[in-house]
């Protein structure tokens, strides 16, 4: 570790669990590639790594630890300008899954015409190559690692015969401007996921692919198959599948069921990848190679699972690449859920840190607007409050339907020292992105102040379960559909106990008429009710303090009835949270 | 209908046959064009060259005094285009004549521009007294004369240039006096942009050649004008008032006779309208007596009885010997449903200025020059969903690449050009929440949306924008004048706020009832004609494509959204009745159009009942996924499989009542060949063509189409396989199995047969310029059901005029074999029994 990265420096790691091991067993998966992380340097070179090519190879500032490797390449004349970085040897097992884990970077502005992979090399036990077609190609794209760290995963069935492996990272550039690239934290782990769950999907091939013939197929899933045949269809050909976009960030098995009229050829038939959609911030990608002699008989379906991990961010997409060896028939894929994962889950996975120390806190407040924030008069109260910066997100949906913000959530708890409190105002966790999420809660966690409120994007609909942010409220979600209409009992009250301001105006009542129904943490404390309801639950985590606004300004209310948004003391009680989540009361 | 002039002057040659007159070849046979000021017959600028380049009015161009007869007046944004352009070109000689009273003019405007110097020409007036012509493709672009115009007497101009002078080639006349000369040299370029004429000043006895006029032919031009044409007395106008009018309304017919003659003239007049194959329906036929210079105007309120679909308004002109002087026509519509009588194309605005009312404006005379008798106005509703009376005579509607800018200004001036032309407007409606309006709704009524897996509600959110709209209509109308928030909002121009296209629990009673209120309120207010649904209220479920690729959709409480398909049938059904008796409450005569997404064979089965209730009483179902044929992914990428698909879907609204249309094909990339075979599959399947734009080219099978609607579009008309089966064709290259139908005709049976010369290419080809092989003496012969011969035999083509000719029809032993002379794209074959 180096000084100059203070978040680094006193992160602390989690152990590692291991996927398949009993319930609560935990154990440190071994790193099978020697000098993944760089430290071991020799020369101002990375130990047991070879350069080739034309470019650069050195060691730079690192992501985690005090190196990481830097590529550069660079065209000086009309060719492409390449640099390989060739790994020391890494032993695996035939037929055994692996998960390579690695982070990258490049400069803030990608540069033009630049290009960068990771290869698998398999090779035998005598130390010969597989065949080429057995590799496989991890894209490092400039627009996710463009200006900072980002993590990428690659998920690999060893082929039969490998008895080792060696990974290339490869940069390359047509420009004269040198193009850089740093890569860290290359994990190469054996992968085993528990067994699928009942949950699974059915993607067939004849609804989505492209390249082939449609055909009607009776022993196909859903009657209809994609059909390539030699001399009529180009080898090489891709057949697209659908985007992946309905499953819930985990572990998950996909397997390719395809039939092939001659399986006596022992070379690649297709390559099966799952790859991202280019709408995704990290490289999430897997592969297998299947061989025609690996199907047990000519002419009938068979299946090919695959392993693979959906990140918390973006889709995939299932991509067959047809040889042209021999007729093929694919009938589709079927996507089997292993294992939902939590952030913290990812945490593990990727070997990120878990908490922050030294975390600085503002007197800013950063406010996430969702749809009718101007209701909820954050910025009447914060006025009255103080504080600067008073800084602004909004929520939107990107490419693919993503949640996200503009501008972009901080992604490190450092972006956030300015503010002393984070509001959400009906902004879904997944808005902020898997290392922002990360960031408010290192936030929270070192004193910072979080109020979170209710609407179409809230609780159960905001994607709280399960994420960085689940614990840290005093509340537990405990259902998606956790939205309910308060009916009779619609009226706000001050919880019993609780000192809200003596100046509130409680005639006419305000009224709250729909609001999520959650569960009281441990220590919570409700602040206003609705009914027997909570409606203002305040509680704390780490150092930090959390309010959770269980109302929502959805309903249009009766003739006469006054709705809180519309309550003129409503801005003092928003006043009086920053208050407390700053400190500056107690309830 | 389109042009089908004839008679320039005594002696010309002429064919008639079935009361069809053919064009006789021009005076002069260099002469291309000629737009005398006399012939101005509602929107349409008749050419008297007898090359067929008819122009249309935009704007207000009128007719006053002329130097000859009379001549058109132009303003600032006052034109007549012409589509097919000016004839002139590529290279050659030419002569641009014509006589001009330019008054005083402070600011330089085109009087003449063809694709300007991008493409070919255009004819500056250049102020105070000056021309300029520009020409593409030649040593310099300019050429400027002098101070040579009068601003109030009338003159005669003529530009020339001489392909075969090495020196001063290029020559401008004023009065009949040479006034300077250009050593020039080039070849002028053709456009495929139309000839627009206009802009300023009065212009009359608009000549075209290609060849140089003499020094001599322009001096006895300019002294004795009236002798050029050689004409006497035209027919001036034959103008139906409305391209539609329904059944019990009389329909408007005007005629006008104009004498371009020093001395008085008596002709005869024979007015009538023609219906279906020749039907002769009089008006009037009597002599007249023009002064030197009347113009008399006829007009005809004409009861179509129970005559229906598309007619030609004829008008001709005879001298006391009999002989014809001139024959014009224009056609016309008759019907319940213009959904059902052709085609239709979409209007949007994208700002909210003039620019808008004039595009509006200029959309109508589109349709009316294209026979295109239904507009739709897209994305009307104000933010889709339960608001379609916006509360601001601004508003915004739409994300993406449908954002529009919409205003009352804009929309009155399209209302009202489209009805004074006699054409429906239907609004662009949908039944998902979006924007502004949608999103209040949406917080209001969480219980009416309906969510997916993760209990999110369906589409975009755009929150930013959706604030400064709130800014924008709370603040209405001082927002305009906020510069700050104008700016703010300018950034998002393709962006919809709050909401977009987020899926309503059309199951939810409340939720659709508001709607139905909603939807006829706009109707009543805005005059619409009736309601085009993209997206009308079906309740969906899994695997429908109603719910925006969603595969599950949950109500509220995260219940399954109507999972049983009868239900969802039942329910879709009654919002769909419930909707449209609104609507029908407030304009009994409103006409429906549905979209069904994908072909009926994947979903118009999951809702039978829905389907056959939106089909009923002459529904129009919408098929645009056929679109995208050119595209090598398309299930439909071969022509013959397009072609075929088109033809058994139209069954299927068919057999319920309906109609089919398709498209919206991607016409921005469309070439001319593409275009025909298109349309020849389309209609000769009887189907009818969404969102047809102003291409000159597709304009004679829009003309087409409307003129012989009852042959394509009369619910009568059905596929015949006995008669498919008594049907050969000698080519293997005509595609006609499909197209064979039979129809109880009033005036007897008839029997259709559609032949569509296959395309050059398998496959689509959009951007093809490569017409298909031209098939002569096509042989089609037909066995006759008890050795019967029919009365007549047609011969119908939008590939040449006239539009119709008649066959010889001498059975042999019990079977009739004709020859088609000449197959381009589609010609079609009527036997009369």
């Amino acid at each position: 570790m180096k000084t100059g990265l203070p978040l680094r420096l006193l992160c602390t790691w989690l152990v590692v669990i291991c996927w398949v091991g009993p319930a609560g067993a935990q154990e440190q998966p071994v790193n099978l590639l020697p000098n993944g992380d760089f430290e071991q340097v020799a020369g101002g070179l990375p130990t047991g790594w070879t350069k080739s090519g034309d470019g650069q190879m050195g060691v730079a500032p690192g992501m985690a630890g005090n190196n990481s490797l830097q590529l550069t390449a660079q065209s000086l004349g009309a060719d492409n300008g390449n640099v390989w970085a060739t790994s020391p040897v890494a032993p695996v097992t035939g037929g055994k899954t692996y998960l390579l884990v690695f982070w990258a970077q490049g400069p803030a502005v990608w540069p033009k015409g630049a290009d960068a992979q990771i290869y698998w090399n398999f090779r035998k036990a005598d130390g010969a190559g597989l065949p080429g077609a057995q590799e496989y190609m991890v894209p490092v794209a400039g627009s996710y690692a463009a200006g900072k760290w980002q993590v990428g995963h690659f998920v690999v069935r060893a082929p039969a015969e490998a008895a080792s492996v060696v990974l290339t990272i490869h940069v390359v550039t047509s420009e004269k401007n040198p193009a850089t690239l740093q890569f860290d934290g290359l994990r190469l782990t054996d992968y085993q996921p528990p067994e699928p769950g009942a949950n699974s999907r059915f993607y067939a091939s004849a609804t989505f692919g492209v390249g082939g013939d449609q055909i009607t197929d009776p022993q196909s899933t859903t009657g209809r198959a994609w059909d390539l045949r030699v001399g009529k269809h180009q080898p090489g050909g891709k057949i697209s599948g659908p985007l992946i976009s309905d499953q819930e960030p985990g572990l998950y098995r996909a397997v390719l069921r395809l039939k092939i009229a001659d399986n006596t050829i022992a070379k690649p038939v297709v390559v099966f990848n799952i790859t991202g959609d280019n709408l995704v911030d990290v490289s999430q990608t897997a592969a297998r190679t299947i061989l025609a002699t690996d199907f047990a008989r000519p002419n009938e379906y068979q299946e090919f699972p695959v392993e693979f991990i959906r990140s918390p961010l973006g889709g995939l997409q299932y991509l067959v690449t047809w040889s042209g060896i021999t007729d093929t028939t694919l009938d589709g894929v079927k996507v089997q859920e292993e294992k939902l994962l939590t952030d913290l889950d990812w945490v593990s996975l990727y070997g990120l840190p878990q908490s922050a120390t030294g975390v600085k806190i503002g007197t800013g407040a950063l406010v996430c607007h969702g749809l009718g924030e101007p209701y909820w008069h954050l910025e009447s109260a914060l006025r009255i409050a103080g504080g600067q910066p008073v800084d602004v997100r909004y929520f939107y949906t990107g490419a693919g339907g993503q949640p996200r913000l503009k501008p972009d959530f901080p992604q490190r708890v450092a972006d956030l020292a300015p503010y002393s409190v984070v509001i959400l105002a009906d902004v879904p966790a997944d808005a902020l992105g898997f290392m922002g999420r990360q960031a408010l809660r290192q936030f929270v966690e070192a004193g910072g102040g979080l109020l979170i409120t209710g609407g179409y994007y809230g609780y159960g609909r905001g994607g709280i379960a399960r994420s960085f942010l689940e614990d840290v409220l005093p509340v537990k979600v405990t259902d998606t559909w956790d939205l309910a209409a308060t009916g009779a009992a619609s009226a706000l009250q001050p919880a019993k106990g609780v000192a809200l301001p003596s100046n509130l105006a409680w005639t006419p009542a305000p009224q709250c008429l729909w609001l999520h129904r959650v569960e009281l943490r441990p220590g919570a404390k409700p602040v206003l009710k609705v009914g027997d309801q909570p409606f203002l639950v305040v509680g704390s985590f780490g150092q930090g303090r959390v309010a959770a606004c269980t109302g929502t300004i959805l309903g249009k209310p009766a003739a006469g009835k006054q709705p809180f948004w519309e309550w003129r003391d409503w801005p003092k009680v928003m006043y009086a949270v920053i208050d407390y989540l700053r400190r500056g009361r107690n309830w | 209908m389109r042009y089908r002039l004839i008679g320039l002057v005594c002696g010309l040659a002429m064919l008639v046959g079935a009361g069809l007159v053919a064009a006789a070849p021009p005076v002069d046979p260099a002469l291309t064009g000629y737009w005398s000021g006399d012939e101005v017959s509602g929107l349409r600028v008749f050419d008297a060259s007898g090359q067929e380049r008819s122009g249309y009015r935009y704007g207000n161009p009128t007719q006053v005094p002329g130097r000859v007869g009379r001549a058109l007046q132009f303003e600032r944004g006052d034109t007549v285009e012409v589509g097919p352009g000016t004839g002139l070109g590529p290279g050659g000689s030419f002569s641009i004549e014509f006589w001009v009273l330019c008054g005083v003019q402070k600011t330089n405007f085109p009087m003449f521009d063809w694709g300007s110097i991008a493409d070919s020409f255009d004819l500056y007036f250049d102020p105070p007294a000056g021309m300029n012509l520009r020409l593409a493709g030649f040593k310099a672009y300019d050429h400027v004369t002098g101070q040579v115009m009068q601003p109030d007497t009338w003159q005669h101009v003529v530009w020339t240039y001489d392909e075969k002078l090495t020196e001063k080639a290029l020559k401008v006349y004023v009065n009949g006096e040479l006034k300077q000369s250009w050593d020039e040299a080039g070849k002028l370029g053709v456009s495929k942009k139309p000839l627009i004429i206009g802009q300023g000043a009065a212009l009359d006895e608009i000549r075209m050649y290609k060849r140089a006029l003499t020094p001599e032919e322009i001096a006895a031009h300019a002294t004795a004008p009236e002798a050029v044409s050689g004409r006497q007395v035209v027919i001036s106008e034959v103008w139906p008032a409305k391209l539609f009018t329904r059944p019990g309304q009389k329909v408007k017919l005007q005629v006008g006779v104009a004498s371009v003659s020093a001395t008085p003239q008596t002709v005869t007049l024979k007015a009538f309208v023609e219906a279906g194959l020749g039907r002769e329906l009089p008006l009037q036929e009597a002599p007249l007596t023009l002064a030197p210079g009347e113009v008399k105007e006829l007009s005809f309120d004409w009861d179509p009885g129970a005559n229906l679909y598309g007619f030609d308004l004829v008008a001709e002109l005879r001298d006391a010997q009999g002989q014809l002087l001139d024959r014009k026509s224009e056609s016309f519509l008759v019907g319940k449903n213009p959904y059902q009588l052709g085609q239709y194309a979409g209007y949007a605005s994208y700002t909210w200025d003039q620019d808008s009312v004039i595009s509006a404006r200029r959309h109508a005379v589109m349709m009316r020059s294209h026979y295109i008798p239904l507009s739709e106005y897209w994305a009307f509703n104000a933010d889709t969903f339960g608001k379609c009376v916006p509360d601001t005579d601004k508003w915004f509607v739409g994300s993406g690449a449908t954002a529009y800018r919409l205003d009352n200004a804009t929309t009155e001036a399209l209302m009202t050009s489209c009805h004074e032309l006699g054409l429906g407007v239907v609004p662009y409606s949908l039944s998902y929440v979006s924007g502004y309006y949608g999103t209040k709704l949406a917080l209001e009524h969480p219980e009416w949306m309906a969510y997916d897996r993760k209990g999110r509600i369906t589409g975009g959110v755009e929150t930013e924008l959706d604030e400064l709209m709130t800014r924008f209509y709370n603040e209405y109308p001082g927002s305009l004048d906020d510069k700050d928030l104008m700016a703010a909002i300018n950034r998002f121009p393709n962006e919809g706020a709050g909401l977009q296209i987020s899926t309503v629990n059309l199951a939810n009673r409340d939720a659709i009832k508001y709607h139905a209120e909603s939807v006829a309120a706009g109707v009543q207010h805005f005059n619409f004609d009736g309601l085009r649904w993209d997206g009308h209220p079906q309740v969906g479920g899994p695997g429908d494509p109603i719910t925006m690729g969603v595969p599950e959709l949950f109500d509220l409480q995260g219940k399954p959204l109507v999972p049983n398909t009868t239900e969802r049938d039942r329910l879709s059904v009654e919002n769909t009745r419930l909707v449209k008796s609104l609507v029908l409450k407030v304009n009994p005569d409103a006409v429906f159009g549905y979209n069904w997404g994908l072909e009926y064979q994947k979903h118009g089965r999951i809702r039978p009942t829905d389907y056959a209730e939106c089909c009923r009483d002459g529904g129009t179902i919408l098929w645009e996924s056929v679109n995208s044929i050119h595209d090598p992914g398309s299930p439909w990428h071969r022509w013959q499989d397009a072609a075929d698909m088109i033809a058994d879907e139209v069954e299927c609204p068919r057999q319920n009542g309906g109609f089919l249309q398709v498209g919206a094909f991607p016409w921005w990339l469309a070439g001319e060949v593409y275009g025909k075979h298109l349309l020849s599959a389309i209609f000769a399947a009887r189907a009818r063509l969404f969102n047809a734009p102003g291409i000159e080219t597709n304009a004679p099978y829009l003309h087409f189409a409307a003129r012989y609607a009852d042959l394509l579009y009369d619910a009568s008309v059905a596929r015949s396989p006995e008669w498919a089966a008594a049907t050969k064709v000698s080519s293997p290259q005509v595609w006609w199995q499909k197209y064979v139908f039979e129809r109880p005709a009033p005036e007897g049976k008839q029997i259709i047969v559609h032949l569509l010369n296959s395309p050059a290419s398998e496959f689509v080809e959009i951007g093809s310029t490569t017409p298909p092989t031209l098939l002569k003496d096509v042989q089609v012969s037909f066995a006759l059901p008890g050795g019967q011969a029919p009365k007549a035999v047609y011969l119908l083509s939008p590939d040449r005029l006239p539009l119709r000719t008649p066959l010889p029809a001498t059975p042999q032993g019990g079977n009739l074999t004709v020859t088609v002379p000449e197959l381009l794209y589609w010609d079609t074959l009527v036997l009369q029994f």
